[in-house]
């Protein structure tokens, strides 16, 4: 039954939406691309790493003949901290690890994940919020809860299709880049090179604050966390939708919620330095692109991953089953 | 007994929409909700789908209650709400689909006989988008008899019709009713369409039930009359009042009598007559007054009404 429930709400989904959809996920591949093109592409990594190992080298001479005067405290902890990042540099083009933001499959991935996914959260968040609503202004929920099937099984179904096509969506556009940008660059070897993400990206690029990703796997954790963050968006979506009297005020109430929280959590995290509680709420980890950076950046890293996939599966499942519970009980008079 | 109603009760706040509604329909029975704008016909009826949670009371279809065990009793119902929506990106044939997939074992064969028989076979492949409110309504009525169900429940189901939809749909539940033993409730404001339809009705306001019973003992609540035309008026008139609870009104013509009795008693005048050798060249009862009835009933005060039957 629940096979059937999803299905319907797939072919209803998809047949009412599907523009929306393919312009959205267009438009996001779309200024992945373009924002691509229009930065300097790394010719080789390789080489890049080596004139950076050179410009760290020359910045250490520079050091050691600073004039007098310079605390030899403060001389001691740069070099320290230029020591440590030679280390890593060296580690990587001994090993041939390639840091994602240069390998040009990771880079493109991370550019869809740091400017198009934005885009694409609130397109599951509005499909979301007028999965429920929508029937109801449009007086269809009362003729599919009148049909022998739970009103439990009819959320399911609903969620499930949903995240389905935010499944494919994804797919379609992370794996295309994928895909294209590594044979471009690399050859097929490029898809199974190793990517370097950091643990801690607001440390930089430093021994011990690495991670090394097969590039498969950074793939694979592009799309899972991207998936958890969606399936946040949905399910809140869902459980608004369920409550919202009309489809205008749900979605209008899911999007600014995922629009305000994001930065939100941002502006909380320097405010009250980085509070404990603010770690288990689901706003900081909406944007999984810190969680596989390779360039120092504020935000999560490497690290965050596996609390930032936890986190945001506890309050999916919270957000659908409080939507359970009200759902099912509650009486439908329109 | 397909459905059972029991003491069913929903208020919304301090408005009470149905109070204590009691009632039971037989297959091949069509029962008929009447009521003004307003008197608690679609709550009701809501309630009986399972869309709305009954404060006390119960409902039962096929011995399941509506709100507990909905998923057991609506295999056993279909429905038609007020104004129904339908998927309108989706085509005729793609809406009946849907539903035919929550039901499970509706043959796409099954699926095109139901668009036929509410003549929307010619447009089965349209988007319901383009579609009048009456071509909605039909599609609806196909979706609800979708997997043969034993009870049709209809909310207003004349609603954007027009007058050949009207008669076809008349029609078409009448024969499900008299030819496959469906049971039908349905509600309606309209007098016409449930005195032409229904074989009981149970006139509703200001959520009460105010009175129940098929339409002959309600139009007929302050007794039976009858035109008599005999062929000996003055042995007729002697004959006849001996049978207790029959009165003979004088007739405005000679050869007419008129009767009035507290039930109805065709049967026993003709065999009466006939057995004291009176001839009788016609017997009619006068057909009683819905619109009367209805709007007596409902102008009454808030206390409830006992049962007709």
């Amino acid at each position: 039954m629940l096979r059937a429930v999803v299905w319907n709400e797939l072919e209803k989904l998809v047949r009412r939406r599907w523009l929306l959809i393919v312009l959205v996920t267009a438009a996001v591949v779309g200024l992945g691309i373009a924002i691509e093109l229009a930065s300097p592409q790394p010719a080789d990594w390789r080489s890049q790493t080596r004139e950076q190992i050179a410009q760290l080298r020359a910045a250490k001479d520079q050091l050691q003949s600073a004039p007098e005067g310079v605390p030899a405290g403060f001389q001691a902890s740069l070099n320290a901290a230029i020591d440590q990042q030679l280390e890593a540099e060296r580690y990587l083009l001994d090993h041939d690890i390639a840091p994602s933001d240069w390998y040009p499959a990771g880079r493109a991935i991370g550019t869809i994940l740091k400017t198009g996914f934005g885009f694409l959260l609130l397109l599951f968040g509005w499909l979301a919020a007028e999965s429920v609503a929508q029937e109801r202004a449009d007086r269809t929920l009362g003729l599919l809860l009148s049909r022998p099937v739970s009103r439990r099984k009819v959320l399911f179904g609903k969620a499930i299709a949903l995240q389905v096509v935010a499944t494919v969506v994804l797919l379609a556009a992370m794996l295309p880049v994928y895909v294209i940008t590594g044979l471009q660059h690399g050859g097929w070897a490029a898809l199974t090179t190793r990517i370097m993400v950091l643990d801690d990206p607001v440390k930089g690029v430093l021994a011990g604050n690495i991670e090394l990703l097969p590039a498969w796997f950074y793939m694979l954790a592009a799309m899972v966390l991207s998936l958890a963050a969606v399936l946040v968006a949905q399910t809140l979506g869902l459980l608004v939708s369920i409550l919202a009297r009309g489809p205008g005020l749900a979605i209008g109430s899911t999007l600014c919620a995922l629009l305000v929280l994001q930065p939100l959590a941002a502006v909380l995290r320097l405010a009250l330095k980085d509070p404990a509680w603010l770690h288990f709420t689901f706003w900081p980890y909406l944007s999984p692109s810190t969680e596989l950076t390779s360039q120092p950046t504020m935000g999560l890293g490497y690290s965050s991953a596996g609390l930032s996939l936890s986190v945001l599966l506890v309050w999916a499942v919270a957000f659908l089953v409080v939507g359970v519970a009200l759902f099912t009980r509650r009486s439908e008079t329109s | 007994m397909i459905l059972e109603v029991e003491h069913l009760t929903r208020r919304f706040g301090a408005r009470t929409a149905v109070q204590d509604v009691n009632l039971r329909v037989e297959a091949g029975e069509i029962f008929g909700f009447l009521g003004p704008n307003g008197a608690g016909k679609t709550t009701a009826i809501r309630m009986l789908l399972g869309l709305l949670r009954p404060d006390s009371g119960s409902a039962r279809v096929a011995g399941f209650d509506c709100w507990r065990q909905h998923v057991q009793a609506a295999r056993h119902f279909g429905a038609v709400l007020e104004s129904p929506g339908m998927y309108t990106a989706l085509t005729a044939r793609e809406n009946l689909r849907q539903f035919a997939r929550l039901l499970g074992g509706v043959t796409k064969q099954e699926q095109s006989r139901l668009l036929r028989e509410v003549g929307l076979e010619g447009r089965a492949d349209e988007p319901v988008r383009g579609f009048s409110l009456g071509m909605r309504q039909r599609l609806a009525v196909a979706q609800a008899l979708l997997g043969n169900p034993q009870l049709l429940v209809l909310d207003e189901p004349t609603n954007g019709l027009d007058p050949l939809g009207i008669r076809d749909l008349r029609e078409l539940l009448r024969g499900l009713a008299d030819e496959q033993g469906i049971a039908i409730v349905l509600s309606s404001h309209l007098l016409g369409e449930v005195e032409e339809l229904c074989d009981r009705i149970a006139i509703m306001s200001h959520g009460f039930v105010r009175a129940q019973g098929s339409l002959v003992e309600l139009v007929n609540r302050d007794g039976f009359r009858f035109e008599l035309w005999a062929g000996d008026p003055a042995r007729a008139r002697t004959v006849l009042e001996v049978i207790p609870g029959l009165e003979v009104i004088e007739g405005t013509a000679s050869t007419r009598l008129q009767l009035h009795a507290d039930r109805d008693v065709s049967e026993l005048v003709t065999a009466i007559l006939v057995q004291q050798g009176v001839g009788v060249r016609e017997l009619r009862r006068c057909p009683g007054n819905l619109e009367d009835y209805f709007r007596e009933v409902t102008l009454r005060s808030i206390e409830p009404v006992a049962a007709a039957s």
